[in-house]
Formats: structure tokens, C-alpha cells, sequence
């Protein structure tokens, strides 16, 4: 599969602070890529560093094959983040339109009203963007993201602070662009988003990267191979071995349910990461 | 520099200067204070009209490039709205050029609007026109140097009130001593009072004093511009 991102040995550090320690990284064309991590752990600096905000101290970026600073890249990727600001006293739609100019889209009523229909917001177009919701903005936000058709997205915890519904509308969103072709990047502390939306994941801890696979094949990795079984006499715990199990349960009169012991993402993070610290 | 993006960007900032109640009252204080003075001075002497006019444009002249340019910047900063210009492909010097220019805009709209107010002579209004423009221009860059160290539109307005009166009061109190001329001599409103005051008399103004000062101008444009240059390389427009 062709690589549509690659980074090796990024560092960045911030005065005394190492924010990113000889990372690297490998984006597939076609993937959503989750990049996990607590609070301060270096997912927005690797951002930056990615799209050309930042400098690196150390390491070598390219995206799309090209570097991230070059003005090509500008018009094929999308950026997302909580610090992407809106024309409040502007309405939704001029907006995008600003945008849309900006890109140079073509057909820009069309691709306007097709983007906005996408996110739901075609009925507020009228409306000023500091009449609308959080969930509303963010959804704009989205849109105009989205509006020149990146073949890479960048987004960084999209999800964040938003209330349930919202952030499922996002989710789905997201998964409905990939499919149509588009590489996601994103970030977020959500493992559980994670787990449902990445192909693969990465996960950071203190700058660096501690694990990085698809959740399933991380969640095999770390699995502590047992099987839970409750029966009226209560749970027991028995290991994955087949001979194992399968005496167990021949034993078990009143067997009422067989749970698999897998860890999730979060669990398989905070194991990491105790190891890490200790 | 991309001309489609110059036009949206110019279009955008007339928009939201217009939505900006904090730009709008300070736009309109130059055009205030000068018909307070054409009243409050009116009967006194025909040479109260051309100090009426000459306070009032440098005022329209100090206040639009020091203060509300900077607050048009600090604006955009603080709302993030900057940042997202910048990662579409938006360039410093585009965003920067289409903030100036409406500047000037304004300048322009004002200065003309106090020049009327003030009962100036029609004959000398593109040559009035002209002289204000030169020196708002140079004091542009200050401005925008300004809007760039202000986190957000209430620390701009800090940083902008003394730079306002820095321009605007060399002009006024330059007769008042040789130390004082000198020093004002340097100013571009001071400058903008000189090349009026020459296109006034019927003197030429490539010539003597307001040469000097056409060439005051000129070197705050430049210097200002390679300034800028440097500071937004090392702090970043987003900083």
C-alpha cells in the first residue's frame, strides 16, 4: 500500500521539554490513522510539524511526496482543530464562500451547497455563525475543512467537547469521506472512538511512540488469553488454552456466560504507559 | 501575490470592518471632533478653518493606521480566524496587504469627509489627498507591527493608544521649540503638515521642506516594510 505520509526521527523540543523524541510514522493511502495520547503528550505538535506549521529540530517530513511547507501541498490536504476560527458576524454560507474563493473550487455554488447538505447545515446557511450551536460550528468547521476535497485530512480531536449526538454526526462523517477515498490523520484521547473508527492507531506517551498496529492487532498483543466464565457459583477466570477450557466447562454444571478477557485500547494504553513511566 | 485571493480578502475585511462597532466609533471620532471645532471655532478668524482642518486630518491620519489596524489584526488573532486563513494558503504578506489597504481605504473616506467638514479649498484637495496618504501609508507598518504583538483586541488597544499620541502630537506641538521641531520633523504627520502647508502657499513641494518630508515618508514605507519583513520571519504571523 503507498505511503501518502511518512515521517522519520521527527523531534521537536520547547525550551527544556522534549515534545516529540525520534518519532516516526507511516500514513497509508486510503487509512483512517488514529494518533492516541493523553493531555501534553506531543498529537497536536506532531500536527504541526505534519502540516508545516511548525519546524522540526530533528527528522524529515513528507507528505504527498512533497515537504510540508511547499504551497502545493495547501490545496491537496484539510486542517482541523479547535483552534480553527469562524467569521462570526459572517453568515454559514459566507463562510465558506471566503473559502471557497481562497481554494480556488470550482462550481463553488454546487460544492458549496453539496458540503453544507453533507453536515446538515444547508437550512442555516443564512443564519450567523455566532447564532449557532457549539455542535453547529464544529460541523462548519467540518464543511469548510472539507470543501476543496483534500486528499488528506488533518484533524485534531475532532470530537472534543461536543455532545454525544454531535460527535456520533462527526464520526459518521468522517468514516463516509474515507470511504470516498480520502486519508484521515487524526488525532484524540478517546480510545473508544479510536477503536471504532482507525484502521491503525499509534499511541504517544510523553512524546514518543509507544505501540503503534490496527486496535485489533494491538488488543491480540496485550490480551491476557483468558476467558471469564460465570456460573451460579460465580466467575472464574480460565485460561485460552483449548484443553484448558474445554475440561472447565465440562466440569461447569451451570454454566451462564463465557466473557473474552480482550483488553481495550485504553487498557492496553495504561499498561503501556505504566511500564513506560516505571 | 494571487489576485483572487487579494479580492476575497479585501471584500472580507470591508465586511467585517463594517460589522465592527469598535472600528466604526473610531472611524467616526476624527469626523466628530472636527465638526465640534468648525463649531466651536466658527466666527473666531478664517485662520481658525486651517487649524480646524489640520488638527482633524492629522488626527484621521494617526488614529486609523495605529489603532484601528492593529485592532483589525488582534481581531483576527483572537478569534483564530488567522490561523485559519493560514492553513488554507493564505500568505502573511497577502493577509497583510489587504488589511492596509483597507486602511487606507478608510483613511481616504475620512480624511475627505473632515477636509469638506473643515471648509477646505477644493483646489487643494487631491494635493491634500495625496500628502495624507503618503503618511498614513508610513505609518501602516507600525500599525500592523503592532497588531501582530497584541494577543487580542483589547491588549491592541493598549498598545495603540500610545502610538497614536506619538504620532499625533509632534505635529501639533512642533513649533514650540528647536529639540521638539527637530524630533517632529521625523513623523510622518508631520510630514503630511508640511506638504500641505506648501501645496497651500503655491510652493513646490519637490523641493526644500517638503521634499524632505515626501522622502520622511518614503523611508518609514520602506524601512517599515523590511521591518516587518524581519519580525513577522521571526515571530510568526500566528504568534
Amino acid at each position: 500500500m503507498t505511503n501518502i505520509l511518512k515521517a522519520n526521527q521527527l523531534t521537536k523540543t520547547f525550551g527544556n521539554v522534549k515534545a516529540l523524541d525520534h518519532c516516526d510514522l507511516e500514513i497509508r493511502k486510503g487509512e483512517i490513522f488514529g494518533y492516541l495520547g493523553p493531555s501534553g503528550a506531543g498529537k497536536t505538535t506532531t500536527i504541526k510539524l505534519l502540516t508545516g506549521q511548525l519546524h522540526s529540530d530533528a527528522g524529515e517530513v513528507t507528505v504527498l511526496g512533497k515537504n510540508p511547507f511547499s504551497p502545493e501541498i495547501r490545496q491537496q490536504i484539510g486542517i482541523m482543530s479547535d483552534m480553527s476560527g469562524l467569521y462570526e458576524k459572517m453568515t454559514v454560507y459566507e463562510n465558506l464562500d471566503i473559502f471557497a474563493d481562497i481554494y480556488g473550487v470550482k462550481n463553488k455554488k454546487k460544492k458549496i451547497k453539496e458540503t453544507l447538505e453533507a453536515v446538515d447545515l444547508y437550512d442555516n446557511r443564512k443564519k450567523k455563525v455566532e447564532k449557532l450551536s457549539r455542535g453547529m460550528k464544529q460541523r462548519l468547521v467540518f464543511a469548510r475543512t472539507i470543501l476543496h476535497n483534500p486528499r488528506l485530512l488533518f484533524l485534531d480531536e475532532p470530537t472534543a467537547n461536543l455532545d454525544p449526538a454531535t460527535a456520533d454526526e462527526i464520526r459518521e462523517l468522517i468514516t463516509k469521506l474515507n470511504r470516498n477515498g480520502t486519508t484521515v490523520f487524526l488525532t484524540t484521547h478517546n480510545m473508544e472512538e479510536a477503536d471504532e473508527l482507525c484502521h491503525r492507531i499509534a499511541l504517544l506517551n510523553k512524546g514518543h511512540i509507544v505501540e503503534c498496529g490496527s486496535p485489533e492487532e494491538l488488543k491480540l498483543k496485550y490480551s491476557k488469553k483468558k476467558v471469564l466464565i460465570t456460573t451460579g457459583k460465580g466467575k472464574k477466570e480460565i485460561s485460552l488454552d483449548k484443553n484448558e477450557l474445554i475440561d472447565e466447562l465440562e466440569k461447569t454444571e451451570d454454566l451462564l456466560m463465557i466473557h473474552s478477557e480482550e483488553p481495550s485500547l485504553r487498557d492496553v494504553f495504561l499498561s503501556l504507559t505504566k511500564e513506560e513511566n516505571a | 501575490m494571487n489576485g483572487k485571493i487579494m479580492y476575497t480578502l479585501l471584500k472580507k475585511d470591508i465586511k467585517s470592518c463594517l460589522a465592527n462597532k469598535n472600528i466604526l466609533v473610531s472611524v467616526l471620532i476624527p469626523i466628530f471632533f472636527c465638526a465640534l471645532y468648525r463649531y466651536l471655532f466658527s466666527g473666531i478668524g478664517e485662520g481658525m478653518q486651517g487649524f480646524v482642518l489640520n488638527i482633524s486630518a492629522i488626527f484621521a491620519i494617526s488614529i486609523i493606521p495605529t489603532s484601528i489596524l492593529p485592532i483589525m489584526i488582534a481581531e483576527e488573532k483572537e478569534k483564530y480566524t488567522l490561523r485559519s486563513l493560514m492553513l488554507a494558503h493564505v500568505r502573511g504578506h497577502e493577509f497583510l496587504t489587504s488589511k492596509i489597504l483597507v486602511c487606507l481605504g478608510m483613511t481616504a473616506v475620512v480624511s475627505t469627509a473632515v477636509f469638506f467638514i473643515a471648509g477646505g479649498d477644493g483646489q487643494d484637495y487631491f494635493a491634500y489627498l495625496a500628502a495624507a496618504m503618503v503618511s498614513a501609508a508610513g505609518l501602516c507598518f507600525l500599525g500592523a507591527m503592532a497588531g501582530l504583538l497584541s494577543k487580542d483586541q483589547a491588549s491592541a488597544g493598549t498598545i495603540s493608544a500610545p502610538l497614536t499620541l506619538l504620532t499625533m502630537l509632534p505635529p501639533l506641538f512642533s513649533g514650540f521649540n528647536d529639540v521638539f521641531e527637530r524630533i517632529s520633523a521625523v513623523v510622518p504627520t508631520t510630514s503630511f503638515q508640511t506638504i500641505y502647508t506648501a501645496v497651500q502657499s503655491g510652493q513646490n513641494i519637490l523641493s526644500g521642506n517638503s521634499l524632505t518630508a515626501i522622502i520622511v515618508c518614503a523611508v518609514w514605507i520602506a524601512g517599515g516594510a523590511v521591518l516587518f519583513d524581519v519580525f513577522y520571519r521571526r515571530k510568526g504571523i500566528d504568534c
